[in-house]
């Protein structure tokens, strides 16, 4: 409950940064639910798609061999 | 403690909105009690500011900085070298942390990030309620330890008044009645002759209406800073 009041005030506090909320959403799954996991990442990648590149990013997006190469964890950058 | 919450986002872009350069100073007191002006919020709203004025197409340069105590020379001195290299500071200390910063750095353009709003405590977690009005005569030993300065509406001294219905006060349904929790107190105690007391007009001097306030202890200050 505490982490849910806490993604509702980010979500407030992206939105009067300028980010749209829609960027940010908050699910409770438990380990046995991976259909619906799988629904809900998919539902997520498509609402962000929809909303497009981060305006924060350089240009407003990754660069494309970023996104189309993951990389391993032990590779991986934080922004 | 001092109780503040954060100024709207906007507010304080339009704050700041002359400077390139600015410092965020966070207070490790008060502020940092009630989450509106510790390390932690003094990174984020720096982080805020940081995005918000990037996506304004304006971007600010804005780093933070968090003090232990933000209302005495020696804990805000060592920040003279950042304030130096900032055009502005933004300061999410109380009132008297803001004016401490505003008057040991005369160059600075200092700026409030916090609306200071009383003197309280935290009644649970997440609530805050004013507990003393500093009306510097204090007289909550008539009272059963329950200020009637700071949490009557009417700062009555011979409480209660007729708004106050079923303990609750007029002003507000979430305001108890202070007197009636003065006289539930002092019943439990068995001294409600202190409630049959008139009490006289009180010495507002002693309060703001006296002006400016200053405490002076002879006996603490240090001979070399005495002017006899």
């Amino acid at each position: 409950m505490n982490a849910k009041r806490r993604v509702e005030q980010v979500k407030k506090l992206m939105e009067q940064i300028g980010l749209e909320p829609g960027r940010l959403s908050m699910v409770n799954l438990s380990s046995a639910m991976g259909k619906q996991f799988a629904e809900l990442m998919q539902e997520t990648t498509q609402r962000i798609a929809e909303l497009g590149p981060s305006p924060l990013r350089p240009n407003g997006a990754r660069p494309m061999e970023a996104r189309s190469s993951p990389q391993s964890p032990s590779e991986r950058q934080d922004p | 403690m001092i109780i503040a919450e954060q100024k709207p986002l906007e507010e304080i872009k339009s704050l700041i909105a002359g400077a390139e350069k600015v410092l965020v100073v966070g207070c490790g007191t008060c502020v940092t009690v009630c989450f509106a002006g510790g390390e932690k919020e003094a990174g984020i709203l720096a982080s805020s500011l940081r995005m918000a004025t990037k996506l304004d197409g304006n971007g600010k340069a804005v780093t933070h900085v968090t003090v232990q105590r933000q209302c005495e020379w020696e804990y805000i001195d060592p920040l003279s070298e950042q304030v130096g290299q900032a055009d502005m500071v933004l300061s999410l200390g109380c009132g008297v942390g803001a004016q401490a910063l505003a008057e040991r750095f005369p160059q600075a353009v200092v700026v409030p990030g916090l609306n200071t709003s009383f003197m309280g405590l935290p009644t649970e977690q997440g609530v805050w309620e004013e507990r003393c009005a500093a009306c510097g005569d204090c007289i909550l030993g008539l009272t059963g330890g329950i200020c009637p300065i700071a949490r009557c509406a009417k700062q009555l001294l011979n409480g209660p008044c007729g708004g106050s219905q079923d303990g609750v006060c007029e002003v507000d349904p979430d305001t108890p009645c202070a007197w009636q929790l003065i006289y539930d107190k002092l019943k439990a105690q068995d001294r409600l002759h202190l409630i049959l007391e008139i009490q006289p007009p009180k010495n507002w001097s002693a309060g703001r209406d006296g002006g400016p306030r200053k405490i002076t202890r002879e006996d603490l200050r240090l001979a070399a800073e005495h002017s006899e």
